[in-house]
C-alpha cells in the first residue's frame, strides 16, 4: 500500500496503517471459576470478533487458567469459557475486532480502504508485548513448568495457544487414580508467568494410561 | 519516552499509543466447522511474523467436557493450515475460530 498513514514504533515496526485492523477494549472484569473445572463468563453480544486475555492470581495463591473457547449464539458472541481448579479471582479483558465509526468529532481516525475504521485515538488497544513461541514442557508424571520474565511491563494480560491435554493414570492395587490435565498459566509475580498443567478432571482406572497432545505453544503476553 | 513522533491520548489524558507501542494488527480469521481441513495462503505475510491463535467456538460444558479440543494451526511460509483434533487419542473434534495477528 503507497498510500496513507503509516505510524511506526521506536523500533521501525508499522502498527498503525489503513491496511489492518487494530483490536480495541471492549469490555472487562474478573471471575471465580467453579467446582465445575470450568467456568462460562458472558459479556455483552457482539458480531465483532473476539479476543480475551487472562490474567490469572500469583502463584500460591490461585491455579493456572486457560482459555477454553468462546461462546456464540448465532451472529453473536456472547461470551468465553476458561478451564481452572482456582479458587482465586482471574480479571479478564475483551477485545474486539470493533469498526464502528465512533461519534467522537475529535482526535485521529484511519480508515481502511473499505471505509471501515481501523484506528480512532479514543479507543483502548492491546499491544503484543511478547510472543514466546517455544514454550514447551513436559507432561505428567513429570508435570515440568516453563516460565517467562517480562519485566519492561508488570501485571499483563495472557493468551495460550493451542492448549494441549494429557491423560495420566496409574495402578497401585486392583486400581489407581487418573487425571486429565491441560495447559494453564499461573502468575508468578506481577513480571513473570508460568506455563504449566492444570488438573481438569479426576477419576480412577484400573491400567497405566499416559497419553495426550503436548505441542510446542504460544504464550502471548497482551497489555 | 521519546520526545518525537507520534503520541496519542485518551481522553483522560493517558497515552494510548506512542513510540514504545506494539499495537497488534489483525490479519485473518476463520470460523472452522468440526472435522474441517483446510489451508489459506497470505502472501502479504510474507517476511512478517504472525502469531495464530485458536479457541474453541461453543465448547461443549456438559459430559465429558474435557475431551474437546479446538483445531491444530500450523504457518508454513505464507499458508495457513489447520486441522481437527480427531486423530489424536480419545479427542473429540470442536468447532473453532482461528485469528491471525502480525506482530513485531
Amino acid at each position: 500500500m503507497g498510500y496513507g498513514l503509516k505510524i511506526y514504533n521506536d523500533n521501525g515496526v508499522l502498527i498503525i496503517d489503513g491496511k489492518y485492523r487494530n483490536f480495541s477494549e471492549y469490555t472487562s472484569g474478573s471471575f471465580s471459576p467453579n467446582s465445575n473445572a470450568y467456568t462460562t463468563v458472558s459479556f455483552t453480544a457482539t458480531s465483532n470478533l473476539p479476543l480475551v486475555g487472562l490474567q490469572p492470581q500469583e502463584l500460591g495463591v490461585g491455579g493456572s487458567v486457560s482459555l477454553i473457547g468462546y461462546t456464540k449464539s448465532g451472529s453473536n458472541w456472547t461470551g468465553f469459557v476458561a478451564s481452572s481448579l482456582s479458587i482465586s479471582n482471574i480479571n479478564y479483558k475483551v477485545y474486539t475486532s470493533d469498526t464502528v465509526n465512533p461519534a467522537d468529532t475529535y482526535g485521529l481516525k484511519v480508515y481502511d480502504d473499505s471505509s471501515n475504521i481501523v484506528f480512532h485515538s479514543g479507543k483502548k488497544y492491546f499491544d503484543i508485548h511478547l510472543v514466546d513461541d517455544s514454550v514447551a514442557i513436559l507432561p505428567p508424571p513429570f508435570y515440568t513448568n516453563y516460565d517467562i520474565t517480562h519485566s519492561d511491563i508488570s501485571n499483563p494480560y495472557y493468551f495460550l495457544s493451542p492448549v494441549g491435554y494429557w491423560i495420566y493414570g496409574y495402578v497401585t492395587g486392583p486400581q489407581g487414580p487418573i487425571g486429565f490435565f491441560r495447559h494453564g498459566v499461573q502468575k508468578i509475580s506481577s513480571t513473570s508467568v508460568r506455563v504449566g498443567w492444570t488438573r481438569v478432571y479426576g477419576g480412577v482406572t484400573t491400567s497405566l494410561v499416559s497419553a495426550g497432545w503436548n505441542p510446542t505453544i504460544n504464550l502471548i503476553v497482551l497489555q | 519516552m521519546s520526545d518525537f513522533g507520534f503520541r496519542s491520548y485518551d481522553a483522560g489524558g493517558d497515552i494510548i499509543v506512542d513510540g514504545a507501542s506494539l499495537l497488534n494488527r489483525f490479519r485473518y480469521s476463520t470460523e472452522v466447522a468440526t472435522g474441517v481441513s483446510s489451508n489459506t495462503t497470505l502472501s502479504d505475510i510474507s517476511g512478517k511474523s504472525t502469531v495464530e491463535l485458536v479457541t474453541m467456538v461453543n465448547p461443549p460444558t456438559t459430559g465429558l467436557w474435557w475431551w474437546s479440543m479446538a483445531h491444530t494451526v500450523t504457518r508454513s511460509g505464507t499458508t495457513i493450515s489447520w486441522a481437527p483434533a480427531s486423530g489424536l487419542p480419545l479427542i473429540v473434534s470442536s468447532a473453532s475460530l482461528i485469528e491471525v495477528f502480525l506482530y513485531s
